[in-house]
């Protein structure tokens, strides 16, 4: 028959295609090989959290660590002097107690007694400055650098008491040190890629780390309020796409998942959502020194043709609250009043246009595609524009160098994490800062906010809020519709509530958190 | 005009065998020496070329990933650092200097076996390729295991019955198959098999160093995935080649010469058909054991497909050309041995001048 | 087992049109591909809108929605009929460059032989050698999506695949006496690859072409899948397959019709050629 000989044939390649095989899995053996759950680790009453995280790119180090997914991965071994709760307050956590000078331009930091990193060495007030040290450093590589330039001079140490020395009044400052890639990290350290040798304060212990596939974590007897940590081990794998991540989170294989809009439409209200705070919001920027942006008639005309309830309902599935063009997210704590609300009013729109017919292209980067779709469809509809988009991948879009797309295009759609009303400023608003894609100058609004953190009642802070929400809400150099909640899906055998949001503000806090393992 | 020689490495026409060896065609163990011969001298002359060749890859693949927008230091720190910053990044990485100079430091490297280290990852990048390889090529053999038997099957089935109804819907379902996308037919059997059914978990990195069973199951569903693209492709170059030595005067002549169908069938027949299967083979295997980056991207496997994706979007350029130098000697490793079985399988030696 | 006595090149061509006309894959098939390529001429003239939002979002298919819409309220069916457009513009033109550059550089390898045939399998490996994927990604990134652009590097990263196997096939040719016969003749090296050589070959280059196609088709969605093909809003199928994959359980006509556009087109391109290659010989 014809199949004996095809079979032989077949035979002879497969034999050698397996001997290439074995070799090399006989290679992967002495290679770092991905591995599976610690599974003997006998399980206290908490259990095991399983959680999964975008691929981290880049290194995972407390000092640079940007993305999601990293901070996640260092946030669960580290610890930061205090974090935000959900309702805007700070909370202790290293630091037990805080303080600012009478002339405001210092602040006194108290540790708690008896702080220990994970490796049981002393945790004092020395690290803290270490770490303050080296991520204000002539050569430091930290993004959360640009968060304390202009405004913290030096870090300094007396017993169990750190003290900021800062350059003007910040009312805020406690909240800068809520900040990403503010965890403290023991003096000394030395900054390659910490995940080779993970040394932390926080909940957890890194246990083992594979590369592009997950981490292991166990709990760490060290940490301040290791009491109120219950779970025993937190098992993270990562995901490089988000298709795979809610098969796995429906299959059960992870207990979290956070929401966008495709998980939102499939797991619909099955599963309980825990609300975390606010994630980012997407600006719409324009470039206001060249035409047709050049005309505040022009920017106001786009802010009044969108549809800002749709933007929430179709970018963040509904979980999201409406902008009005000026950078205060929700939960901060002094909220602008007395602007009109933005919303969609093509009457207006034809009032501050006339007949012309705008023509732009939107440059953003592929996670923004919706949002930007839909701006194009919104905004086409009025019939008063034309728009065009320009999406490039994610490495594109932040290209380094003069003519990097998100700061030289004439409208960019870009994110921006949560972060003070100051501190955005500071980044979008600021003439001659790095991040200024807008060419926006207002030394007014500069005046105004440095005011702002420098005065101390509550009124004059309202009232200041209020004048610079309306600068940002009439100059318009840039579109804020929405702000998106950072909610997350829990599997059914997570048992407890989040005490504070899962982000670098909240310091990924997992107390009180226990899941019922089969 | 050139003659094909041994030299050369080719298959003799048949007319210069039957005239240096006489009417009958040299038969038993003096053909097999004369062909395992031709064979050694091209596997001898490939062996040279097969590193010229890999230099010239390597040296094009680091020269292209320059071209992509992007710059490592940014990726790596995010937009809130300055660009100071992100020049340190790149300095403290090896980004400084020319593409030249860091080709050949590169280069100098990679014969030396310290490999360099992915900045992406920021691991050493020889550990992590060889892991993944082997990840890639579990997957492959699974698939390939799967696939070969299946579709030398379909074919020689579909080239019996050429032309009747059951090579109509066996070629027009094989066709739909393999032309719906790839992660759409996995997306479909995840979600029916893994998550409908559970009968296979979604992550198939699961347990990949727990015993084989486990492991077996887990990469089921990628291995299908795989096996059902390429399903199309090899059925229908068996059939070609299969209906095509049905059709062939050799054949004729060997049905003249009186030997039994099978015989036919099992020495003439199957040995032309399986030559351009084998050539497609080769192509096939080189890429297969390079992995598969959407079905590896899909269900979460370590492989060394998805690890190259990543590594040519993000300008890891290190990274890829040590990933594209593994890849490409499996691939002409694979194409080499492809041409060796084709010379080794050629029926026209064995029967010199028995054509036309 | 009948036999089949082997035909030169002229004789196959007479009497295979009415032939094809009487298979009814082969009318089916083209009357699909007329069907995709009227609707990439003419879907605007129906009225159609792939990009306005009809205000039902993520609805079933439905008499006013045939095939549904998708999340940013979209008619499905307007999209797929207006994604043809890119389907026919990219895919078969790099395949025919990949089988027109392959199938000439395969021929010539073949009949030369010696220094020419190993540097041209030599420069073949390199480029074959080279991941598909990872030199589209690269080229993409670097020069762009456009059609023009992306038509020529699929007919580069396809074309040494198809060179090796028509090379194959060729040197199985060449030690047939038709062409040793032509060789003493003293016919032309050029008389003799095209009007012997390729003709006998012919089958082979359009089921490699055929193939190439549906990999070139595919390998756009794929490029789409990664997010380096067409932009956005464009109604393409492999971007729209991409963009609503995550809805696959709760919103499937999202996924689902534009992929089976891509399969309908593909398989109608390859039963055409089957039934050809089948009535030829």
């Amino acid at each position: 028959m014809p199949a004996h000989i095809t079979l032989r044939q077949a035979g002879r390649l497969t034999a050698a295609a397996a001997a290439i095989a074995l070799t090399l899995t006989a290679c992967s053996s002495a290679a770092s090989s991905p591995s599976s759950a610690p599974g003997a680790r006998a399980p206290a009453s908490g259990g095991t959290y399983s959680a999964g995280l975008v691929t981290p790119t880049g290194g995972i180090d407390p000092l640079t660590a940007t993305q999601y997914g990293t901070m996640f991965a260092v946030g669960l071994a580290s610890a930061q002097l205090v974090i935000v709760n959900p309702s805007g307050t700070i909370e202790p956590q290293l630091a037990r107690s805080w303080a600012a000078s009478a002339d405001k331009l210092s602040w006194t930091f108290t540790l708690r007694p008896g702080l220990k990193f994970s490796n049981g060495r002393p945790l004092s007030a020395t690290d803290v400055v270490s770490t303050f040290d080296s991520i204000l450093g002539p050569g430091s590589q930290s993004p959360a650098k640009s968060s304390f330039t202009g405004i913290l001079k030096s870090v300094t140490a007396a017993g169990p008491v750190v003290v900021f020395h800062l350059e003007r009044p910040y009312a805020d400052f406690p909240y800068l040190l809520t900040g990403a890639d503010t965890w403290i990290l023991p003096a000394g350290f030395q900054d390659t890629n910490w995940i080779n040798d993970p040394v932390g304060a926080g909940q957890f212990i890194v246990d083992k780390y594979t590369p592009g596939q997950g981490i292991t974590y166990r709990k760490n007897p060290y940490y301040w309020d290791a009491a109120a940590v219950k779970l025993a081990a937190v098992n993270v794998t990562f995901y490089s796409s988000d298709q795979s991540e809610l098969l796995a989170f429906q299959s059960g294989q992870i207990d979290q998942l956070n929401s966008v809009p495709a998980a939102v439409t499939a797991l619909g209200s099955r599963y309980r959502q825990q609300r975390s705070g606010f994630a980012k919001f997407d600006g719409l920027t324009f470039d206001t020194s060249k035409a047709p942006f050049n005309s505040v008639a022009v920017r106001q005309a786009v802010a009044w043709a969108l549809d800002r309830a749709a933007i929430a309902q179709t970018v963040y599935a509904g979980q999201a609250t409406a902008g009005n063009d000026f950078a205060f997210f929700p939960d901060y704590r002094v909220q602008p009043r007395g602007l009109t609300s933005r919303s969609a009013n093509p009457a207006k729109v034809r009032q501050l246009l006339g007949s012309r017919v705008i023509s732009f292209t939107i440059t953003t980067y592929t996670d923004e595609q919706t949002y930007a779709q839909l701006i194009q469809q919104e905004l086409d509809a009025t019939g008063s524009f034309k728009v065009n988009l320009n999406v490039l991948t994610e490495a594109a879009y932040y290209a380094n160098g003069p003519s990097s797309p998100w700061l030289s295009a004439p409208v960019t759609l870009t994110d921006w994490g949560d972060r003070l009303p100051a501190q955005l400023y500071s980044l979008i608003y600021q003439p001659g800062s790095a991040w200024n894609a807008s060419r926006y100058a207002n030394p007014k609004l500069g005046a105004l906010v440095s005011k702002f953190e420098a005065a101390s009642s509550a009124a004059q802070r309202q009232a200041l809020a209020n004048r610079i929400a309306a600068i940002e809400w009439t100059d318009v150099p840039v579109i804020i519709a929405a702000f998106q909640e950072s909610d997350v899906y829990l599997g059914n055998t997570v048992q407890g509530n989040f005490p504070n949001g899962l982000d670098f503000s909240g310091g990924f806090d997992f107390r009180g958190i226990t899941v019922a393992n089969s | 005009m050139t003659i094909a020689s041994p030299e050369n490495g080719l298959p003799y026409p048949p007319e210069l065998a039957s005239a240096s060896a006489g009417l009958t065609a040299p038969r038993g163990l003096g053909v097999l020496s004369e062909r395992h011969g031709r064979a050694l001298t091209l596997l001898g002359r490939r062996l040279i070329q097969i590193p010229l060749v890999l230099l010239a890859v390597s040296a094009l693949t680091f020269w292209l990933v320059q071209l992509v927008p992007g710059d490592p230091g940014r990726n790596a720190l995010g937009q809130y650092a300055t660009a100071a910053q992100v020049h340190a990044w790149d300095v403290s990485n090896g980004l400084a200097g020319s593409v030249a100079s860091r080709y050949l430091h590169w280069l100098g490297g990679f014969f030396s076996g310290a490999w360099g280290a992915s900045f992406v990852y920021l691991v050493p990048s020889r550990p992590l390729i060889l892991g993944h390889l082997a990840n890639s090529a579990f997957l492959a053999l699974y698939a390939f295991i799967l696939l070969v038997p299946v579709s030398v099957l379909l074919g020689s089935v579909q080239a019996y019955r050429e032309g009747r109804r059951t090579d109509r819907v066996i070629t027009i379902s094989l066709m739909t198959l393999s032309s719906v996308p790839e992660f759409v037919i996995g997306v479909l059997l995840l979600v029916a098999f893994a998550v409908g059914l559970k009968a296979f978990p979604v992550q198939s990195a699961a347990d990949a160093t727990g015993d084989l069973g486990q492991r077996i199951h887990a990469t089921t569903l990628p291995a299908v995935v795989l096996a059902a693209s390429y399903l199309a492709v090899l059925a229908r170059m068996v059939r070609t080649g299969t209906a095509g030595a049905i059709t062939a005067p050799f054949h004729r002549t060997a049905v003249l010469k009186g030997l039994p169908r099978s015989v036919i069938v099992r020495r003439h027949v199957m040995r032309n058909a399986l030559i351009p299967t084998l050539q497609l083979l080769g192509i096939y295997l080189g890429g297969l054991l390079g992995g598969s980056a959407v079905v590896e991207t899909l269900f979460n496997y370590p492989g060394l497909g998805a690890l190259m994706v990543t590594a040519a979007e993000r300008k890891d350029t290190v990274l890829l050309t040590d990933g594209v130098m593994v890849t490409g000697v499996l691939a002409l490793l694979a194409l080499l041995l492809t041409d060796v079985c084709m010379i080794l399988l050629d029926p026209r030696i064995r029967f010199g001048n028995a054509e036309g | 087992m009948d036999l089949v006595p082997e035909r030169s090149a002229s004789t196959g061509r007479i009497g295979t049109v009415p032939a094809l006309l009487r298979r009814p894959t082969f009318v089916l098939s083209v009357l699909v591909v007329i069907c995709w390529s009227g609707a990439a001429l003419t879907w605007h003239r129906f009225g159609l809108n792939p990009y306005d939002n009809t205000g039902q979002v993520l609805s079933a298919p439905s008499w006013s929605h045939p095939f549904g819409t998708d999340n940013l309220g979209r008619s499905v069916f307007a999209r797929t009929l207006a994604g043809t457009g890119s389907a026919l513009a990219v895919g078969p033109a790099g395949a025919v460059l990949a089988t027109v550059i392959g199938s000439v550089l395969g021929v010539i390898s073949a009949y030369f032989r010696s220094w020419v045939d190993t540097a041209l399998m030599r420069l073949f490996d390199v480029l074959a050698v080279l991941p598909p994927l990872i030199f589209l990604i690269v080229i993409v990134a670097a020069f762009g999506a456009s059609s023009p652009a992306l038509t020529v590097i699929i007919g580069v990263v396809f074309a040494p695949g198809i060179a090796r196997i028509i090379r194959a096939a060729v040197l199985v040719e060449m030690g047939k006496k038709y062409v040793t016969s032509a060789r003493l003749q003293g016919e032309s090296a050029l008389r003799i690859m095209a009007a012997e050589l390729v003709p006998n070959v012919a089958p082979i280059i359009v089921i490699q072409a055929t193939l190439s196609l549906s990999a070139a088709v595919l390998m756009t969605a794929t490029l789409s899948f990664l997010g380096l093909g067409q932009q956005p809003p464009s109604p393409d199928w492999g971007l729209a397959i991409n963009q609503n994959i995550d809805y696959i359980e709760t919103a499937w006509w999202t996924v689902i019709f534009p992929a089976l556009a891509v399969a309908s087109l593909v398989v109608a391109v390859q039963l055409i050629a089957d039934n050809i290659k089948e009535a030829w010989s």
